[in-house]
């Protein structure tokens, strides 16, 4: 409740509102009784004196009964309830109720304080100065006016003329029907208080709901809806008022938001739009990529096929003229012959080493990649090599400390890797050994060839696993080769992952360390 | 006695031209084909003793699928076949020393171009049934 902006402004105008309309309504009932009581007591200050001038004459015929009548005529007057008359020392000389004469007041309870209290006293005060209110034992409230009775020239014949006041006129008169007035002024008040206050609290109830809290709420709700997303909402302007120029202002800056909203995503979809264009675009250049790196290893395939035919077709005539089959030759023709024959195989050996680059860079010249164990390749290589080896006096050994040594790749890539390693050792060793040793370093696998070969210049080192480099001290009819054998082996390691090392001394011997990742199975 | 019958199957001229060459200072009955279709009539005419294929006519794996059928025929799957090829990867094989696998290549003997002369004629004797000369006609 305390959450409501209508409830706390209507308890607090309302509480506001109800309290002055309270304040007006006991303020004009309090002046109304206090008027009441005023006349009620001039009324019976007036009745009181007029009640003491008619006795006059049975005061000086001295008839006590007379006096006793007119009193008692005085109160069959509804509001007077008794009259009685005492002396100036309190003794009660006459009164309508009979069994109070001859008792004495209290001079100090009763209303004679008024004029006697201090210093000589007063002469006839005004009669609201006279009156005194209480209640008798029945509750209900009586008014007391006294009314001094003064020596006059025609009292002389009883009374000394010494004396100035003979008696004291005592009027009692109920206050049941000024208090009754006083109870309905009071009730109507209340009753009219209490629906001025009703009226006052709906009408303010209205106007706050009609102006404050109607607007307020297509406010909120409309808020709501806009931060939920729906910018294109307008709210109804109420009035011209603080709250309908902000509806106004809502209105304005929701259709300013949906417009630059409406901006925003337009250029996103333009956005998109250039985006999958370009992707279209990128797709259909990598396309054209795919389908050219296709042409193109099919056209390296074309090439070293056309290549290799004719060269395999020349080395076999040269071999059918060399082996003697269609003639006899010179020794001289049969030496050129058999030179040209060489050149072919170089040619043919430098084609299939460019297949094999070609097929180590293009997956789809060989099968997948899986589980190679590299003892087992390394040692059918070293086999292989181990006949040429034996022919040229070099002690080729194999160490497998790692067995199996598995290997993520293709057997026929290592293969190339492997077997050009050996080749190359075997090659460039004349004398002493060629030692193969294969170990696990943790999570890889290492494979040294070491060898007691010619070595490679220490300017040559970096160039060694460019294509066709072929080192300073390589004396060509010697040592005929392809040079591509070091970039096929670094090809390899490079596709799967691992590293190939280098060191040599001139004179002394090569070694090369391969390290690939490790497969644990 | 009858020459043992040798029939080479290769779309390439020379490659036959000399193996034929070859062949014949042996005294071979060398016949040849230079296509698959050509291969198989030659096949059902002559009967060979032994068959040298090349694997690769034209432009797919011709070789294979010859080998295979007469591999699956009642009539040619005792005949041995020598394969040659000059594209070695088109084996299929991995390792060059690998053995031959007889479901996958059904053949008898698997060699590189060019062929040593001397290489070719012992295959093709230590291939030849021992009981040629007494085979009929």
């Amino acid at each position: 409740m305390w959450h409501s902006l209508l409830f706390k402004i209507m308890v607090i105008v309302g509480g506001i509102l109800s309290a002055c309309i309270a304040l007006l309504l006991v303020f004009t009932a309090r002046t109304h009784e206090s008027q009441l009581m005023r006349h009620a007591i001039l009324h019976t200050g007036r009745t009181s004196d007029i009640a003491a001038r008619s006795i006059r004459p049975e005061m000086l015929a001295q008839e006590r009964t007379a006096i006793l009548d007119i009193f008692d005529a005085y109160t069959q007057e509804e509001e007077l309830e008794k009259i009685r008359l005492f002396d100036k020392d309190g003794m009660i000389v006459l009164s309508t109720q009979r069994s109070e004469i001859n008792d004495r007041v209290d001079m100090t309870h009763e209303m004679c304080i008024k004029c006697h209290a201090e210093g000589p006293p007063q002469v006839l005060p005004p009669p609201l100065e006279r009156g005194r209110i209480f209640r008798n034992a029945d509750g209900a409230r009586r008014l007391a006016i006294i009314t001094p009775i003064y020596n006059a020239p025609a009292c002389y014949t009883c009374h000394d003329s010494s004396l100035e006041v003979l008696g004291v006129l005592d009027a009692v008169f109920s206050l049941q029907g000024v208090d009754g007035s006083i109870h309905r002024v009071r009730q109507a008040a209340t009753a009219s208080g209490v629906l001025a206050i009703l009226a006052a609290w709906i009408a303010v109830a209205f106007v706050l709901q009609r102006f404050v809290r109607q607007p307020v709420q297509r406010l909120l709700v409309g808020t709501q809806r806009v931060a939920e997303g729906d910018l294109g909402i307008e709210v109804a302007v109420a009035a011209d008022d603080e709250l309908g120029r902000l509806c106004t202002a809502f209105n304005a800056m929701n259709a300013k938001l949906k417009k630059a909203a409406d901006e925003h995503t337009r250029w996103n979809r333009q956005l998109e739009s250039q985006v999958s264009t370009a992707t279209k675009e990128l797709e259909a250049a990598n396309e054209s990529l795919r389908a050219a790196d296709r042409r193109r290893a099919e056209f390296i395939r074309t090439v070293i096929h056309e290549l290799r035919a004719p060269v395999s077709a020349m080395q076999s005539f040269l071999r059918l003229i060399t082996a003697r089959i269609v003639g006899e030759l010179s020794p001289k023709q049969q030496d050129l012959l058999q030179r040209v024959d060489k050149k072919c195989g170089l040619l043919l050996a430098t084609v299939n080493d460019l297949l094999d680059m070609a097929a180590v860079s293009d997956d789809r010249l060989q099968r997948p990649p899986g589980s190679v164990d590299l003892g087992d390749l390394t040692a059918r290589c070293v086999s292989q090599f181990s006949h040429l080896a034996q022919k040229k006096g070099v002690r080729l050994t194999l160490n497998a400390e790692a067995d199996p040594a598995h290997v993520h790749a293709t057997a026929r890539d290592l293969e190339h890797a492997v077997s050009n390693l050996l080749s190359n050792a075997v090659h460039y060793t004349e004398t002493g050994t060629i030692d193969v040793t294969l170990k696990s370093e943790g999570p890889t696998v290492v494979l040294t060839v070491a060898d007691t070969g010619i070595g490679i210049p220490e300017d040559d080192l970096p160039h060694c696993f460019k294509e066709f480099f072929r080192g300073d001290n390589v004396t060509p009819h010697l040592y005929e080769g392809t040079g591509l054998g070091l970039a096929i082996v670094e090809r390899v390691v490079d596709k799967y992952g691992g590293t190939v090392d280098l060191e040599s001394t001139l004179g002394t011997g090569t070694t090369v360390t391969l390290t690939l990742p490790g497969k644990s199975t | 006695m009858t020459a043992p019958r040798i029939l080479i199957i290769d779309d390439d001229p020379d490659f036959v031209e000399i193996t034929k060459t070859i062949l014949e200072t042996k005294q071979y009955d060398v016949t040849y084909a230079h296509s698959q279709a050509q291969g198989v009539a030659r096949l059902e005419e002559q009967s060979p003793d032994l068959v040298i294929l090349d694997i690769m006519m034209g432009r797919g794996a011709e070789g294979f699928i010859l080998a295979r059928k007469m591999k699956k025929d009642a009539r040619y799957k005792d005949i041995p076949i020598i394969m040659i090829t000059s594209m070695p990867e088109q084996t299929g094989f991995d390792f060059p020393g690998d053995p031959i696998h007889p479901q996958f290549l059904p053949v008898t003997e698997y060699l590189e171009k060019p062929v040593e002369p001397q290489v070719l004629l012992d295959r093709v004797e230590s291939l030849l049934p021992r009981n040629t000369e007494s085979r009929p006609g």
